[in-house]
């Protein structure tokens, strides 16, 4: 994988909203449930309230000493210190004042409206709601208070709250699991079409599959669209060099044999210079012609095998130079190299012209492979080039034109350029039978994991 | 030597042509792939020089013909198409030579020159020896032990037939039809002219008359 991850991603982005969405979802949730349940609270306490309120006015007797507290009707609770439920009851200048409250004053605000509910906070980190109201009995004007402690709702409402929230988080971790594992899957359909745009590149296949997900179908239709047009337009121009050079090839051919006219032979200055020109313009072309090769678009038309391709390669090098060299063919049996054939006999046909050149009597072709790349290597027993700079300006002498020798290097230059295609390399060494090795190497066509 | 040239190209086939007849072939030249591919069978040639894009009928195909024919007369391809797969493609299809094109005219004399000699089994040395005679073909003389003998164009094309095809018989009018094209005036009083001059220059037992059969190169063995 790519050791950098871009900024952006479907899948992190995917994840962002669904967090933010599903959070926000949990937050509303959560509030609400704060407010429902407060006014469920509030409702439930308050007619218990209201209840205590009636159950304390109804617990007043009347006795020959006056009004008194009927303990009988009272609910234990009150007298059970810090219990949570209190009142207090007042009279003309007297109070009453439940057990429970011990020594906790709770403050009646006499400006509190009667009947109406207040909170406040009670001892002991109680909450407390509050009630006052004003009764008339036995001629007396009561105000009773009752106060009742709703701080356990509010843990039990928190631990609800708390599991709630924890649940929710749960929900949550485990959505964005499925929903990665759900990206990975939505998304193999692109990774898919990656490792066949790999295979395209290497050639072994002409167009995306379009059996993909709906979403992704047009944009796979437009690769394969725009994968065809490349290839025409590259097969057309490719077509177009080759026509044009080869068109160019006989007018030159009428110049070649114009320029050894009689007429122009005495003229040597001229004649020299016009064939030199003529040359140029001869090499120039083989060049560009040989770069219009190449692995094609389509893919490798006619692998090259050399027990089938070579010896009738060794036999048209003979006939050229109408001489006979001991050649020697070592590769193994069987073999198939995944290039394009007529590239591959290009490559030889150029390196062993070269070591007819130059050969005494004997030439040794090795075809080998190594684990990432195919390795050919063409030596013979002429003279060889033994400065490695000379061997560099060999190569590079297709550039240029040594009249010396016409064509020298221009063989190995285009032999060089027609490697270069298949991203090989090409360089000249010392061969063992003592004259010029030519390595080649071409790595192997990579359909994936590049 | 009668040579046929197929090439649709009209001016390379007039420069062909004019360099050939001076090296002492007679040449017919044609454009078309369907006549060529007739031709070698109703003429008699010694070599054809082949261009593979041709009007009408494929020069790989017309050579294919040809081979699937029986025929066995020396064919030097002539192509623009001169990639090494090209070339094999060629040989493969009965090709006995491959250039291509643009070459030097020289280039294509020589490997002609080799070509036919290679087809009568001659070697392929610069000079064509053959019974202690010694032709150089470039320069289109005879080596005689006193010096260089020059020979005339049609003297020359003659001289070289006969060598090529030492110690037989060959009539007027076989050497009518291998030394003429086929536009030209074919006179059997020509050839008695030039084996009386070559007999003149060389020695008369060189040339062997056979009354009412023909002439045998002997050359100067005894």
């Amino acid at each position: 994988m790519n050791p950098a991850p871009p900024a952006h991603s479907l899948r992190r982005q995917l994840g962002i909203a669904v967090l933010v969405v599903l959070t926000v979802l949990g937050s509303a949730v959560a509030i609400g449930a704060n407010i429902l349940f407060d006014r469920i609270q509030a409702r439930v306490i308050e007619a218990d309230v209201a209840a205590s309120t009636e159950r304390l006015l109804a617990a007043i007797r009347m006795a020959g000493s006056g009004p008194f507290l009927d303990q009988a009707r009272l609910d234990p609770a009150y007298n059970r210190p810090l219990s949570g439920h209190y009142f207090i009851i007042s009279f003309a200048d007297r109070q009453w004042r439940s057990r429970s409250l011990w020594d906790t004053e709770i403050a009646v605000s006499t400006s509190d409206p009667p009947g109406r509910y207040r909170s406040m906070p009670g001892p002991d980190g109680q909450q407390l709601l509050l009630l006052s109201r004003d009764f008339t009995r036995f001629g007396q004007r009561f105000t009773i208070t009752v106060a009742s402690d709703y701080s356990h709702l509010v843990a039990e409402f928190h631990r609800g709250l708390a599991l709630f929230t924890a649940l929710w988080l749960l929900a949550l971790g485990m959505t964005l699991i499925t929903l990665n594992s759900w990206m990975a899957r939505a998304l193999q359909p692109v990774s898919r079409a990656r490792s066949q745009v790999a295979e395209i590149q290497a050639g072994e296949r002409q167009a995306l599959d379009e059996d993909v997900p709906l979403e992704l179908l047009p944009l796979i239709r437009q690769i394969n669209a725009l994968l065809e047009e490349t290839r025409h337009a590259l097969s057309r121009s490719r077509y177009a060099l080759g026509n044009l050079g080869h068109a160019l090839k006989t007018p030159l051919a009428v110049l070649f044999t114009l320029v050894e006219r009689e007429q122009l032979r005495q003229l040597p200055e001229l004649h020299q210079s016009l064939r030199t020109q003529l040359d140029q313009i001869d090499q120039r072309i083989s060049r560009e012609l040989s770069q219009s090769q190449g692995p094609s678009a389509s893919g490798v038309q006619q692998s090259f095998a050399p027990d089938r391709d070579l010896p009738p390669l060794v036999d048209a090098l003979e006939r050229a130079h109408r001489r006979r060299l001991a050649v020697e063919l070592r590769h193994a049996a069987g073999l198939m190299l995944p290039f394009e054939r007529a590239d591959m006999l290009e490559v030889l046909g150029n390196l062993l012209d070269n070591a007819w050149k130059w050969a005494g009597s004997r030439v040794l072709v090795t075809i080998d492979e190594a684990p990432a790349e195919w390795r050919l290597r063409v030596a013979d027993d002429g003279p060889g080039i033994d400065v490695p700079d000379d061997r560099e300006q060999a190569l590079a002498r297709g550039y240029r034109l040594d009249e010396s020798v016409a064509g020298q290097g221009l063989g190995l230059a285009i032999a060089a350029d027609i490697v270069a295609t298949y991203r090989g390399s090409l360089r000249l060494d010392h061969s063992p039978l003592g004259g010029l090795e030519v390595h080649v190497q071409l790595p192997k066509p990579q359909g994936r994991n590049y | 030597m009668r040579l046929l040239l197929i090439e649709d190209h009209v001016p390379l086939a007039d420069e062909l042509l004019r360099r050939l007849r001076t090296e002492g072939y007679a040449c017919d030249w044609l454009v078309d792939g369907r006549d060529a591919s007739r031709a070698p069978f109703d003429e008699v040639y010694d070599a054809v020089i082949l261009d593979l894009g041709l009007p009408g009928k494929n020069g790989l195909d017309i050579l294919r013909e040809w081979r699937a024919g029986k025929l066995a007369l020396p064919v030097l391809v002539l192509t623009a198409r001169n990639s090494w797969s090209d070339r094999i493609a060629g040989l493969e299809a009965g090709a006995d030579d491959y250039l291509g094109k643009p070459f030097h005219p020289d280039e294509l004399v020589l490997r002609l020159r080799a070509l036919i000699r290679r087809s009568h089994g001659a070697d392929a040395s610069p000079l064509l020896t053959v019974n202690e005679l010694v032709l150089d073909e470039g320069r289109q003389c005879v080596d005689g032990p006193e010096g260089e003998i020059p020979l005339t164009g049609g003297e020359f094309a003659l001289l070289r037939y006969l060598m090529l095809h030492p110690d037989k018989i060959l009539s007027k009018w076989q050497l009518a039809e291998h030394l003429y094209s086929m536009d030209a005036e074919r006179n059997s009083n020509v050839i008695e002219v030039h084996v009386s001059h070559l007999r003149d220059k060389l020695g008369k037992s060189v040339i062997e008359t056979r009354r009412g059969q023909g002439y045998i190169f002997r050359g100067l063995g005894s």
